[in-house]
């Protein structure tokens, strides 16, 4: 599931409601770097906390976000998490595309989830 | 025994996005519960579909239930709690339009409290104003004309509010917190979330006589027959929850539960609610397991009885009766499989194997009209 922030004026909490419904049921969250202070806001949490709590509260195996300006990816999963930065510049959803087509190849594991994070399998 | 199963939310599979069509597509499943999940607030169109929602529940035998929000703290800071208030008063709010016979809350991290007495004095005193302001909300038959939208306020008691067991260390929700805080809150019911209770327990509930454990804890210190329970896989660690699975990929199984709600189950006025990754699938895979243990269970009953009264007409020990039984069962089996009868074996051999065979054989089976779940690894499966 894509965390895209919503257009229009005070919708975000709607929008973000929409996911919460379903939060038992995703397998991989990813948020829009702009998209985080506005949940952050809505949740009453830190920004730099977000992806961690709602992984946490949420149980969802993976959440994740890639910041296309400073090419940073961080990942929470299940056995942990990770920050990690990409040298090459892509788009986010060029990013989470080959993150996702990865996954199945690289594992489950931590070690796994970085190599696909890293985009190593291209 | 009152069990009602069904799902967390409007079912995968159903086509609509309202809650009402969530509900004819669970009713048509053969289930009969839903858990509405966590809003945020209520817009006029959300209105709408809620009232609907507890018109068609109040006037079928549908549950309906609500989820509060994933996100509490209510041991933080007053700022905090005070923020979770919030949002759970909306969840009391729409509680009332949807006819929620259950609300359920998490109550999120110990915080600055150490887990023990102080905890959960703070959390039994904070559940209180929860359960006054639920009946505040729900408000009082004599307003006849405010309340003629909501027959349920006049004729049914204002929605439970449950507290969730949770399922990681840092979070206040040991089975024994929950139960010493419903005990002595009146009008809360645990919500007793096997998945949490099974990881915090690093991986404790795998059998029928652990489950018998819990509900007898449950009883001696709750005292009520009425529970909520919540069921999905679980993957954990380290006595933590990492993430929900299919009941079918974890190593938290509905067979022992269903086996002991089957068997010892009488006393209880118990909804389970799914919660799987597989919502309204596990949901039927739960519903087909407590079919086929209470199947089973009739048959062993049924067989026992036709036992007794044979022993009695021959004046023959019933014990004496099954041993012969078993033996028979053993000679016909070996005969069809061309094997020489258990005649010249030693009679005690053959009594101790085939015993098992006839119950599992006599067992609801596929094709007899049931939906049947492959319980062969599903290569496929995204989950």
């Amino acid at each position: 599931m894509i965390v895209d922030p919503a257009d229009g004026n005070g919708r975000t909490e709607e929008a973000w409601g929409s996911v919460i419904e379903r939060i038992r049921q995703v397998h991989v969250l990813f948020f829009q770097s702009d998209a985080i202070d506005e949940i952050s806001l809505v949740e009453g949490v830190v920004a730099r906390n977000l992806l961690k709590e709602v992984r946490k509260r949420g149980l969802v195996p993976i959440v994740c976000s890639y910041d296309v300006s400073s090419g940073v990816v961080v990942v929470e999963h299940s056995l942990g998490s990770l920050e990690i930065e990409i040298e090459e510049e892509v788009s986010a959803e060029r990013w989470l595309a080959e993150f996702l087509c990865a996954l199945p190849n690289t594992g489950p594991g931590a070690s796994g989830i970085e190599a696909a994070a890293r985009l190593e399998s291209r | 025994m009152p069990l009602k199963l069904g799902p967390a939310g409007v079912p995968l599979s159903c086509k609509g996005r309202t809650i009402v069509e969530g509900m004819d597509d669970i009713t048509v499943l053969g289930l009969d519960a839903m858990e509405v999940q966590t809003v945020r607030t209520i817009q006029p169109q959300h209105f709408d579909q809620y009232w609907q929602a507890g018109i068609l529940s109040w006037k079928s035998d549908f549950e309906m239930n609500m989820h509060g929000p994933y996100y509490a703290e209510l041991l933080g800071s007053k700022r905090e709690r005070n923020r979770t208030l919030s949002k759970m008063e909306t969840s009391l709010q729409a509680g009332k339009i949807i006819n929620a016979r259950h609300l359920t809350f998490h109550v999120g991290p110990y915080a600055e409290y150490e887990p023990g007495e102080e905890a959960n004095e703070q959390v039994a005193n904070v559940m209180a104003g929860v359960v006054d302001r639920v009946r505040e909300v729900w408000g009082v038959a004599e307003e006849e004309e405010d309340y003629s939208a909501f027959p349920w306020v006049h004729e049914a008691e204002p929605s439970l509010v449950g507290i969730e067991t949770s399922g990681r260390q840092e979070l206040w929700g040991t089975v024994e917190e929950v139960l010493e805080v419903c005990n002595h809150v009146e009008g809360t019911v645990p919500v007793l979330n096997m998945g949490h209770i099974h990881a915090r327990g690093h991986g404790g509930l795998r059998t029928s006589e652990d489950y018998a454990e819990l509900f007898d804890q449950a009883r001696k210190t709750y005292g009520g027959s009425t529970f909520y329970c919540h069921f999905a896989g679980v993957e954990h660690r380290m006595g933590n929850a990492l993430h929900y699975t299919q009941i079918k990929k974890s190593d938290l199984k509905f067979e022992p539960f269903a086996e002991y709600l089957a068997e010892e189950g009488d006393w209880m006025d118990i909804t389970i609610i799914s919660d799987s990754p597989l919502l309204e699938h596990d949901a039927m895979y739960m519903l087909q397991h407590y079919d086929k243990a209470r199947q089973r269970l009739l048959e062993i009953r049924a067989r026992d009885d036709r036992r007794a009264k044979l022993a009695a007409q021959q004046g023959i020990d019933p014990e004496e009766l099954k041993r012969r039984e078993e033996e028979a069962a053993a000679a016909r089996k070996a005969q069809m499989e061309g094997e020489e009868p258990p005649a010249a074996k030693p009679a005690k051999k053959p009594a101790a194997k085939p015993a098992k065979k006839p119950v599992a054989k006599a067992s609801p089976g596929k094709g007899k009209g049931m939906i049947s779940f492959e319980e062969s690894a599903d290569e496929d499966d995204v989950f």
